[in-house]
């Protein structure tokens, strides 16, 4: 098996073959394990390398470290873990042997100190919160010296200053207070650094306080910063109170310092030492002002500035009689201690005030200063500094305004403080309120802030608006009420009004008592004009209440009293003097006092005059031709007295009357309507029992414009009220609206008395329809109302049956409908239907009724034949009470009957 | 008994078709999927050799370093395969301690010996039947992927156990050891030809 293009070898050729060297290389692939051993050896190495150090701790118990799981951390990190406990040779502490990476090894110094952390909650905070969830761990502080790996733990975090955090302070102090590491350091409240450690300096016996202020603060402590002492609860009892003072909460719990920082200081450097002072005032740091004293200003020592709510200051001293060198006048003042860095503020713009305790129904204010005393504020000011100060006892004087005085003629409540309002906006307040023994009256010094000056004109006008203006009129109920801080402790509205306009150009202010006096300008002033009524004691009247012209208040009620005769009350009224003119002898009074509820069920009507009405019992009058006597006089007495009427309806009611008797008084009473055809036209105004007679009597008013066709002879009265019957009930609406009196109209002479019937009077009575009297000899239960029927048509009814004089028939009365009488005629037939017929026969049962109510009711029906032969008369109209002999059954013949019968033409 | 080379046919080893080469087999392509030919793979004995030393050098890191990490609530503890596979058998798990002990110990070790005893025997040095030759290095071929099972559960864990400081699983050094481990013997057993178990029985028998 040879390939062609070989050249041929001769089989026997000698010439030497080449020597087939097989190449004893070796492979490349051996560097794979060569990598593998050295990738091997290296991460032996590093592990073995990073396996860590072992060292030792010694604790004084194992409490809290486990063997294999408590780590030791640096600054967060975790560099190993405890990998042994065991007991010391003594048997009073622990070694624990611990491993730490071996990059931490530089922290293995002899003074490096480890401690325990573990979760620590106490009152000062909380430590170690970590540790709840990672465990109780190791921390290291590392230090210097040689490397060395037996240590003694430390018991606590040992307090060695953090590295480059900020600037260290060095303060010494007789007495450390509540300041402990970990006190906070605060520059105007703000904390900026912690104290870190203490110790007692063994050659001063002082103690020297190490803090650090954070880095971003350090800039803040000068070479002449102070510091003092803010921790815990600065308490003291003064007869103004106990005053209490703290920084923060945190620093009642575990004490702080603060300190100032001066604008002209130099920055300092680490371990700058300063002394630490127990409180701001020691500190001296304090800018002293002046302040000149009104006299009621009310400050004692201790009472404290502040400024947006942060003490700023407080008082040191008060000189209740201090000469001023230059005037020699004796003024009271006082000295303050503020902060300096309020000091800036001080200028000669800024003004004081004492804030004082106020306790009243309008305003609670500042009641703590009844503990802590008054304090002072300030508002900053624009000009120069300085450092004496007017000290004003109301802040509301501080503000611009323009002292006016205002008359009143009573202060009624008003009282230094009370504002003065337009459109219910403050623009000033009293300033004093003084009586004037001159004219008598009320001087109220009022200021009217600058900026609202220009409301005074001309034109204005002083208004009281203590309290609150109730209108309650058809249209509604209005009330109208000042701010709610001057409806109870008084206030003044200033009211602008072109009508106001007075001449004189200085004009002398008066305080109105309403806006309505106020219209009336000087009028308001004059007396009021008295008059008196004449009342029975049924009417609720008291003190006060208003007496109403077209409900406007033009009065009020002055006095009241029993009349000489022990029976009328003498009413006394006192009529605003400029509403006098509206009394004349056309003048009619009546009670609006309290609520008037009148109607029935189907139509209520309320009525009232207004709140205060309700309340207090109102009088209203008007000046309406009298039609009733408005004036009257007692017996023995020449005084005549206006009449108090009980109502306008009394006043003015002068309805003609008719007297009513009746047999029972059940379903009637006071109101009960009349009416005629549906219409009301009158109601039952008073009713009587007369006992010894035995009938009721009682009076009822009829409309004027019906009257006189229901007090003639021939009207009938008469009560309706519900009636149950098979065929219905009648009147159901009485049942709601409860019973009433029909009437119907009488012609004749004017009768003045009736009596009324306790049921319909037989309706032939009133002509109308055609009454025929039909004769039975039983009832057959045909009780009024049953109907009477034509061709199955109700045209009728039966209206009244009674026995015949000898008792041997029945007389039933029927009423035939107006419209249908013509159907009666001498020749009628009347024949019962009661019931109902049942024919049984072959073929099966008939049942005939006239209808489905004769079934049940009974009826009557009737026919009439054909009027053929008029002559012998017997096809006349039936003339009203015709008697007719009722049929017990229908004649079948009278069914046949077919006449035509027309309508009479009218 | 002559075998596919006494004749001068080689297989391809991509396409595994046989091809008629001279001796000198240098150079000389497949017609098919111009793959080099050869009768047997090249230097196949070293390149297994040397898969299975860098195999049996990771293992020792394998072994020593930490597998994984658990960390729980902070506290992070790194276990090695065997303190694994001995926390496992502690809590209980014996079932799944020793599935975790045959396939990640004894499995890898297993390989090892046993490709190195069929390459001692290859190489003359020591006497194996060569049916048993086969046997065992079918048996290496076939568990060799089981004992990535380990990493697998590993990596399993690192995904799916992660609260942070709370728990986490986190894999170490010894993780990349043992996947090279189970890589090279792979790689090992890959390399060698299993023909050479016959080629020597073939040479003893004409000699």
């Amino acid at each position: 098996m040879k390939e062609n293009n070989e050249p041929d070898m001769p089989e026997n050729c000698n010439a030497p073959k080449p020597v087939l060297h097989k190449p004893n290389v070796m492979s490349p692939i051996w560097l794979l394990p060569i990598v593998a051993i050295l990738l091997g050896l290296y991460l032996m190495y590093q592990s073995i390398a990073q396996a860590g150090i072992e060292f030792r701790i010694h604790f004084a118990n194992a409490n809290g470290i486990v063997e294999g799981k408590t780590l030791i951390k640096y600054q967060g990190l975790v560099i190993g873990k405890v990998k042994k406990i065991a007991l010391d040779d003594d048997l009073r502490s622990v070694y624990v042997t611990a491993e730490v990476d071996s990059k931490a090894e530089p922290v293995l110094r002899e003074n490096t100190q480890f401690w325990l952390v573990a979760p620590k909650a106490s009152i000062a905070g909380i430590s170690g919160l970590d540790a709840l969830v990672t465990g109780n761990y190791i921390d290291v502080a590392p230090g210097d010296g040689e490397y060395s790996i037996k240590f003694n733990a430390v018991q606590t975090a040992p307090n060695n200053l953090p590295d480059d955090q900020g600037l260290i302070v060095r303060l010494s102090t007789d007495k450390l207070a509540s300041v402990r590491p970990g006190s906070e350091i605060f520059y105007k409240k703000i904390p900026v650094g912690q104290v870190h450690s203490f110790k007692l300096d063994k050659d001063t016996d002082n103690i020297l306080i190490e803090a650090v202020i954070n880095h971003q603060y350090s800039y803040l402590v000068k070479d002449n910063s102070r510091f003092w002492n803010a921790s815990g609860i600065n308490a003291e009892f003064g007869f103004d109170g106990v005053k209490i003072q703290t920084e923060s909460l945190t620093a009642i719990i575990s004490g702080a310092l603060a300190f100032d920082s001066p604008t002209d200081g130099i920055e300092v450097k680490n371990n700058q030492a300063y002394t630490l002072y127990s409180n701001i005032s020691d500190a001296e740091r304090a800018v002293q002002i002046e302040f000149n004293l009104s006299n009621t200003n009310d400050i004692k020592i201790g009472n404290n500035i502040y400024l947006n709510g942060q003490q700023v200051g407080e008082v040191t001293q008060v000189i209740t009689q201090s000469i001023d060198p230059k005037t020699q006048q004796v003024t009271p003042k006082a000295f303050a201690d503020v902060d300096p860095d309020v000091a800036e503020l001080l200028r000669a713009g800024t003004q004081f005030w004492v804030e004082k305790a106020k306790l009243s129904v309008t305003e609670t204010k500042n009641v703590a200063n009844f503990v802590t005393g008054n304090y002072i504020l300030f508002t900053p000011g624009q000009g120069e500094l300085q450092t004496t100060f007017d000290l004003v006892s109301n802040v509301d004087d501080l503000i611009p305004n323009k002292q006016i005085s205002i008359a009143a003629n009573d202060a009624n409540g008003l009282a230094v403080g009370n504002k003065v309002y337009y459109k219910n906006y403050p623009i000033g307040h009293i300033s004093h309120v003084t009586f004037n023994t001159k004219t008598n009256l009320i001087d109220l010094g009022v200021n009217i802030y600058q900026d609202y000056a220009h409301l005074l004109k001309r034109s204005t006008r002083f208004i009281n608006i203590s309290g609150v203006s109730v209108d309650a009129n058809v249209s509604g109920l209005n009330i109208k009420s000042a701010p709610i801080a001057a409806l109870i402790s008084g206030g003044i509205e200033l009211v602008n009004d072109k009508a106001f306009k007075s001449k004189s150009r200085h004009q002398q202010y008066q305080l109105y008592p309403s806006l309505a006096l106020a219209k009336l300008g000087s009028n308001a002033f004059k007396a009021n004009k008295t008059i008196t009524l004449l009342s029975k004691p049924s009417h609720v009247i008291s003190n006060g209440a208003p007496v109403y012209y077209r409900k406007l208040a033009v009065g009020s009620v002055a006095d009241f009293r029993l009349a000489a005769d022990n029976e009328h009350i003498v009413i006394t009224l006192d009529i605003f003097s400029q509403y006098a003119h509206l009394i004349n002898s056309n003048s009619v009074f009546w009670d609006v006092s309290g609520i008037d509820i009148s109607g029935s069920l189907s139509n209520l009507k309320v009525q009232t005059e207004s709140l205060l009405t309700i309340a207090t019992g109102g009088i209203n009058f008007d000046n309406i031709k009298p039609v009733n006597d408005n004036k009257v006089s007692l017996a023995k007495s020449k005084a005549t007295h206006y009449k108090l009427f009980r109502s306008f309806a009394a006043a003015t009611d002068d309805r003609p009357t008719v007297t009513l008797t009746f047999t029972s008084g059940a379903d009637i009473n006071v109101g009960t309507e009349i009416k005629h055809k549906g219409i009301k036209v009158g109601e039952i105004s008073a009713i009587k029992l007369k006992v010894e007679q035995g009938f009721i009597e009682a009076t009822a008013k009829l409309e004027t414009d019906y009257a006189k066709y229901f007090v003639q002879q021939g009207s009938q009265y008469w009560l309706e009220s519900v009636e149950v019957g098979l065929d219905g009930i009648k009147n159901a609406n009485t049942l709601i609206s409860g019973a009433y009196i029909n009437v119907t109209k009488g012609q004749g002479k004017h009768v003045s008395r009736f009596k009324v019937l306790n049921s319909a009077p037989d309706i032939a009575a009133e002509n109308v329809g055609l009454s025929v009297t039909v004769v039975s000899q039983r009832l057959m239960g045909l009780t009024p109302g049953t109907p009477v029927y034509f061709r199955q048509v109700e045209v009728g009814s039966v209206t009244y049956s009674e026995l015949s004089a000898q008792s041997d028939k029945v007389l039933i009365t029927l009423n035939i409908e107006p419209k249908y009488q013509h159907l009666v005629r001498n020749n009628s037939r009347f024949w019962a239907v009661s019931g109902f017929n049942v024919d049984i026969g072959l073929t099966g049962a008939t049942l005939k009724a006239e209808s489905l109510k004769t079934i049940l009711a009974g009826g009557i029906a009737f026919a009439t034949p054909d009027a053929g032969n008029n002559s012998n008369g017997s096809g006349q109209l039936a003339a009203p009470f015709t008697q007719f002999n009722l049929a017990q059954e229908v004649n079948p013949d009278w069914l046949k009957w077919d006449p035509k019968i027309e309508k009479p033409t009218k | 008994m002559q075998n596919a080379k006494d004749n001068q046919i080689a297989k391809c080893h991509e396409c595994h078709l046989l091809i008629s080469v001279k001796e000198d087999i240098k150079r000389q392509h497949c017609p098919r999927c111009f793959t080099q030919v050869h009768f047997r793979i090249p230097s196949s004995i070293q390149k297994t050799w040397a898969y299975l030393l860098a195999a049996a050098f990771m293992m020792i890191p394998a072994n020593l370093l930490p597998i994984s990490t658990l960390t729980s609530t902070g506290k992070a503890t790194p276990d090695t395969i065997m303190s694994g596979t001995i926390a496992l058998a502690k809590s209980n798990d014996l079932g799944i301690a020793i599935i975790i002990f045959v396939a990640s110990i004894l499995v890898p070790l297993f390989k090892i010996i046993g490709l190195g005893l069929i390459l001692l025997s290859v190489q003359n040095k020591i006497f194996i039947a060569p049916k048993r030759k086969l046997l065992l290095f079918n048996a290496i071929h076939w568990i060799g992927k089981w004992s990535i099972m380990d990493l697998f559960v590993i990596s399993i864990m690192v995904a799916v156990i992660n609260r942070g400081n709370l728990l986490s699983v986190d894999p170490g050094y010894g993780a990349t050891c043992f996947g090279l481990v189970v890589v090279l013997t792979i790689l090992a057993a890959e390399s060698f030809d299993t023909r050479l178990i016959w080629d020597l029985n073939h040479k003893n028998e004409r000699k």
